[in-house]
């Protein structure tokens, strides 16, 4: 098994707060590269997402392609220089989690970034997994 | 003996599409237990959504979501998991993905945690 990442993030879906808590496991590749400095500013993926969604929303995702200019500049915008794991973490929270779970304020968190070692291994009841206060 | 670094060739006659080298995203993890990439490419996390059901997230966006995806599981408590498993091989394309996001999962009459998942895409631009 490749080198993991000491991290996970749990977050719940603030439009589907009947399901299970969600967890999310980074890709050590994907943040030895930014630590490396390897990745563009984070517009450039909202900017994509934002695209996406306006066409699933007017139902023409079917025949949706991104607009190359746009779908160019994930590897030809200035990179933003080498991240911390911890600031690596940040970015991928804001990239791969939906955006109303970190960017909406709600009653309670509806993400947290934890250790690997907290997140439960024994997964007999996983659809009830919920997370804590 | 030389190296030679490319990363797509295009047909030069006809002006057909551009074909990449290699699959641009390959996944493989455990879905059991702690949940854990064994080898990942292309991909920024794997999100464990509930029991048996899974998504990957890309490094990078695809340019359209039609791009080719393939999964594959394996049995479920059996010794025979190691092995290519007639029981769970295969997998349809993911009518949920996006240029970003492609979801597996393992299922048998209800959804399933396996030891081992894999998926692969690719898009021919």
């Amino acid at each position: 098994m490749t080198k993991q990442s000491k991290y996970r993030v749990i977050f719940d879906d603030p439009d589907h707060l009947d399901e299970p808590t969600k967890v999310l496991v980074p890709s050590q590749n994907w943040l030895d590269m930014a630590m490396a400095g390897g990745l563009p500013p984070i517009w450039v993926y909202w900017q994509l997402q934002d695209d996406e969604q306006k066409a699933i929303k007017e139902g023409r995702h079917s025949t949706f392609k991104h607009d190359p200019e746009k779908h160019a500049l994930q590897w030809t915008a200035p990179r933003i220089g080498p991240l911390t794991e911890e600031e690596a973490m940040e970015y991928l929270v804001m990239k791969d989690l939906p955006r109303r779970c970190w960017a909406e304020e709600h009653n309670r968190p509806m993400f947290k970034i934890v250790r690997t070692e907290q997140v439960p291994s024994d997964r007999t009841f996983r659809n009830a997994w919920e997370m804590a206060a | 003996m030389s190296t030679l670094k490319v990363n797509s060739i295009q047909e030069a006659t006809t002006g057909g599409g551009t074909v990449n080298i290699g699959p641009q995203v390959v996944a493989s993890f455990n879905g059991t237990g702690t949940v854990a990439l064994y080898q990942n490419h292309g991909v920024s996390s794997l999100t464990d959504n509930s029991t048996g059901q899974y998504y990957i997230t890309f490094s990078t966006n695809f340019s359209t979501a039609t791009y080719q995806a393939c999964s594959s599981s394996t049995h479920h408590q059996s010794t025979w998991w190691q092995w290519l498993s007639d029981d769970y091989g295969g997998g349809n394309q993911s009518y949920f993905r996006t240029t970003s996001v492609c979801y597996l999962a393992g299922y048998s009459g209800g959804y399933v945690d396996n030891p081992s998942l894999g998926l692969t895409c690719n898009e021919v631009s």
